[in-house]
């Protein structure tokens, strides 16, 4: 249907007139986002002489490995929380009416727009030792104020990053479940398919694009954030490659050591791109093919 | 048959109390904090609240309090760095979103890739880096330079959103007033504009909130001169936490004004085709 | 095709227009900020200021440091300085809290100097020490100092030496900031008054006390820097009188690897102002603190009016912050006078002192009868001046400073 609209337009001659539509916004982005992109990939290879070397990658390999598997791991985990989470509420949603589903619908997109510099405020007053959510939990008599849940650590930040992304991730999840038509969910109940299944089996596989989208979205949101790291866990060990990255810029003036370490964050998330793409290649499109 | 869906309205209570708790929970802490005018341990809620704070914040009072600031000017600054980014955004990403819907262009993968990279790598070091070149057009620590940073971080939405707006027009509208003798120009603005429009004014929206929030670029290209609400939410985080609850509360309102907003006209067909 | 290009044609102009907006919008923002405009006026003015009509002066000033700085410059200092200058507007810009912050200044005054910026955007600067060397080096600097009024009162080494930099006449201390330690009598009826007993008093208390590492901020750092101080006793050479020898970094090893074991039994909080937190919601006992961050937060609600400070043996670095006017400044002799009226006994002691909790920038004995007795004796009753100038060190050396926080992530962290 594409091709063929394509086609009769590149055959009414507008050939030339869409590369000059693109023109401003594609020149920006090279401008602005291409090179120093590159630009940060190669001084990080730069040594304190100007030379090329692997001197910054060596501190960072003295310095902050642990930090490095730090991120990852966090990132991980909180995405694939959040995920779980979004596509549990999106099915929901989608499968839901009446006066709960809509209320909660309502809700839950509250924290996509609040900044994480919000988030990380809010975190620290409500998941601190002595914090709002301890004090609660033993109001009710679930903890002992003296022993509280200690939080601020990779906990809570995952806490903070799950809370942050999830709603953002269902917003999407969702739009993409409500684009499975009405149809295929009556005859999976039909043949006697029951929730869960539904959701497997119906749901998220016909909503692969979106689920995607939201995934690469989040993880890489959570990979390159700053502030919540920073106010929530600071200079605890293991920080993040964020906290890492700023602490060298501003103490030490050290663009090197940084880009070394943004160089390895980029790499992170084509190494969960190419995981991903290897893994709904082998589930999905040979399945199609095969079966 | 009574009984299980008493169990299913239960249990959908029980999401929704848990769902409310867990979203509203931290932010009770910011609403608390921004009223106490004395809180501390052992003391489970502030020994004394008022509205200090918020009078000094908006400007209605003037206070030698250390660490009081007005926020009246960062409000402004950035509400007039969100607009004209929302202007700029939308007039050069429409075409591109147009285009990618429309036009079967070579490149075209590149193209989307390059649109996709600032949201799907890590940005800040790409703002460290921005900022040495930026230090040399002397556009660091200016509004405009802030405004380019905001406009490379929302251009993404703009084009994904914008791009599946134009995409669910069917074409068949657009040939049947070709048709009958409209020009390509008439047709854009009196059919394919107007189809798109909720989806164009959701993707505004979301430009909007995301120049409005932006920190981490703004925190390397727009200091020291440009002070947007979120900059001074962080500085004074590290020094008054009463007054930065105050401008977390004032952060917020823009966002549940434009979630409302929002809801009225993402259709879910222009976010269930972002990156398609 | 025809059609199509005037689509196009309409689209670029669209472009066009809009993006030649932001152009304008700079001038409504950077207003209170930067000036362009009276360049040219205000050098030929300077001389004839006190005769007959004054042409309007715009001034910057600029200030890194926490929150407290901005609303000291805008709602204390730049008020005050316009009634007694009413041809003078001072806007002042802040740039952010710890070296972070003076590293904007830096950068800001040295791309100004590269691209040849004469006269620049800014009149008067606050900084860090860590700054003077910066900014030494780079030969960006008015000497200025000594030509002051209150030059005088200049009695403290750190006015003449920053970090092992030799800046004496390009800088005023404004105020002296010292990181102490606060404790809850409550729980600690004996606080610990050495890092020795430190030491033990955590092993028995696991957990209740606490810093913020040296990613979170000054406080952190400073009470690590103590720490090598007293694994070292070299306080001397690392701070005064240098050099800076390659060879020493290797000897802190093994006092860095037991703060690695000290800090086991401790908790690591996000930034001073998170050591600060958990001392009000009673989650620690002891950390360091800034001394007149916990002054302010007491006064304002956020601390047990019941907690203490006390100084640990050998000692804790603090610091002083400092004006400095750009060699390229556009208002140089406002910017002598602004400094001068802040440096000047009456403000040391009503402000400085009274309502901001710093320790003057002067010497103590030119303020005391002007502080209120009150204001004073807060300050001091914890930490008397004889305990601060005996306990009171200085940040290490430029060098130094910089192997001590890496030495630290490499053997109190471990990569």
């Amino acid at each position: 249907m594409a091709e063929v609209t394509a086609k009769a337009r590149r055959g009414r001659g507008g050939g030339f007139l869409p590369f000059l539509l693109l023109l401003p916004a594609v020149g920006l982005m090279l401008a602005l986002y291409a090179y120093p992109f590159v630009s940060s990939i190669y001084r990080s290879f730069l040594g304190s002489k100007g030379a090329l070397s692997v001197a910054n990658y060596a501190k960072v390999r003295e310095l902050y490995w642990r930090d490095v598997f730090f991120s990852l791991e966090i990132s991980v985990l909180s995405t694939a929380l959040a995920a779980l989470v979004s596509i549990a509420l999106a099915a929901y949603l989608r499968l839901s009416t009446g006066w709960f589903a809509r209320f909660i619908g309502a809700i839950y997109r509250f924290p996509i727009f609040i900044p994480f510099v919000v988030v990380a405020q809010m975190m620290r007053t409500f998941l601190a030792p002595h914090g709002l959510l301890n004090i609660f939990l033993a109001q009710i008599g679930l903890v002992n104020i003296d022993a509280p849940l200690e939080l601020l650590n990779w906990k809570g930040l995952t806490f903070g990053f799950v809370w942050k992304q999830a709603p953002f991730m269902a917003l999407i999840v969702l739009s993409g479940f409500e684009m499975v038509d009405d149809t295929f969910i009556e005859a999976a109940r039909s043949v006697g398919a029951r929730l869960p299944q539904v959701i497997v089996r119906i749901l998220i596989p016909m909503s692969r694009a979106s689920i995607s989208v939201a995934l690469i979205l989040a993880f890489t949101s959570t990979v390159g954030t700053f502030t919540l790291p920073y106010m929530l866990i600071g200079g605890q060990v293991p920080t993040t490659v964020t906290v890492d990255i700023a602490h060298r810029v501003t103490y030490f003036g050290d663009y090197g050591v940084a880009n070394a370490l943004g160089t390895l964050s980029y790499l992170m998330v084509l190494a969960l791109a190419i995981y991903y793409l290897r893994y709904t290649v082998r589930k999905g499109i040979y399945e199609y093919q095969e079966g | 048959m009574f009984r299980s869906r008493l169990l299913v309205k239960s249990g959908e209570a029980l999401m929704l109390i848990l769902l409310c708790f867990f979203i509203f929970g931290p932010i009770s802490g910011l609403v608390l904090w921004s009223v106490a005018l004395r809180w501390y341990w052992p003391h489970v809620l502030p020994q004394e609240v008022g509205l200090d704070y918020w009078l000094q914040a908006l400007g209605l009072r003037k206070s030698l309090a250390i660490g009081a600031v007005s926020i009246t000017d960062s409000f402004n600054t950035s509400l007039i760095i969100a607009l004209i980014v929302v202007a700029v955004v939308m007039v050069i990403a429409t075409p591109v979103g147009y285009v990618l819907a429309k036009y079967n262009i070579p490149l075209k993968g590149a193209v989307l890739l390059l649109f996709l990279m600032p949201q799907a790598f890590p940005q800040q070091p790409v703002f460290v880096n921005l900022l040495l070149t930026f230090n040399k057009w002397g556009l660091a620590g200016t509004v405009p330079g802030v405004m380019l940073v905001h406009l490379m971080v929302s251009l993404v939405f703009a084009v994904w959103i914008s791009s599946a707006a134009f995409k669910s027009i069917p074409p068949e509208l657009e040939e049947a007033a070709r048709s009958v003798g409209a020009s390509a120009m008439r047709t854009f603005l009196r059919v394919t504009l107007p189809l798109a429009a909720p989806g164009l004014l959701a993707s505004a929206v979301f430009v909007f909130l995301t120049s409005l929030d932006e920190f981490t670029g703004t925190f390397f290209i727009g200091l020291p001169f440009v002070t947007t609400l979120p900059m001074l939410l962080y500085s004074s985080s590290g020094y008054n936490l009463q007054f930065a609850s105050v401008i977390a509360i004032v952060l917020l309102v823009p966002s549940i004004l434009f979630m409302v907003i929002i809801e009225r006209f993402l259709k879910a067909e222009y976010i269930g085709g972002m990156g398609v | 095709m025809k059609r199509w290009m005037s689509l196009f044609a309409f689209l670029v102009v669209a472009t066009l227009l809009l993006t030649a907006c932001p152009a304008p919008t700079p001038q409504i923002v950077e207003k209170e900020v930067v000036v362009e405009k009276p360049v040219v006026q205000t050098v030929v003015v300077e001389k004839q200021v006190v005769v007959e009509k004054p042409a309007p002066v715009h001034m910057v000033y600029i200030t890194a440091g926490d929150v407290n700085m901005l609303a000291l410059g805008q709602n204390v200092l730049a008020p005050a300085f316009h009634e007694m200058y009413p041809e003078v507007t001072v806007s002042v810009v802040h740039t952010g809290p710890g070296d972070a912050g003076s590293r904007l200044i830096f950068e800001k005054l040295l791309a100004d100097k590269q691209a040849g910026k004469d006269p620049g955007d800014v009149d008067v600067a606050m900084v860090h020490q860590k700054f003077m060397a910066w900014a030494m080096a780079e030969d960006l600097l008015l000497k200025y100092a000594d030509e002051l009024e209150t030059w005088q009162y200049m009695t403290a080494a750190d006015a003449r030496n920053a970090l092992g930099t030799n800046i004496e006449g390009y800088a005023m201390p404004m105020f002296h900031s010292q990181i102490a330690i606060a404790y809850n009598p409550d729980f600690v009826p004996d606080p610990p008054r050495s890092y020795a007993e430190l030491v033990e008093w955590v092993k028995a208390n696991p957990g209740k006390f606490g810093y913020n590492g040296i990613k979170g901020g000054m406080s952190g750092v400073g009470f690590s820097i103590g720490w090598i101080y007293w694994k070292t006793g070299k306080y001397e050479k690392y701070a005064i009188t240098g050099p800076f020898e390659e060879a020493e970094v290797a000897t802190w090893e093994e006092g860095l690897k037991e703060l690695k074991d000290f800090n086991q039994y401790v908790t690591i909080t996000a930034g001073n102002v998170g050591t600060l937190d958990a001392l009000n919601r009673g989650e620690l006992w002891m950390g360091p603190v800034w001394v007149d961050m916990f002054y302010t937060f007491m006064l304002e609600g956020k601390m047990d009016p019941k907690i203490r400070l006390v100084m640990l043996e050998p000692g804790m670095p603090g610091q002083p912050m400092y004006f400095v006017i750009p060699k390229n400044a556009r208002n140089p002799e406002w910017a002598k006078k602004w400094v001068e009226y802040v440096t000047s006994p009456e403000v040391q002691g009503k402000i400085i002192i009274e309502r901001y909790n710093w320790y003057p920038g002067i010497d103590g004995k030119f303020v005391q009868d002007i502080t209120p007795p009150e204001a004073f004796e807060r300050l001091y009753k914890d930490i008397s001046p004889e305990i601060l100038s005996k306990y009171g060190l200085s940040f290490p050396i430029v060098q130094y400073n910089d192997a001590m926080l890496e030495a630290y992530e490499r053997w109190a962290i471990g990569g």
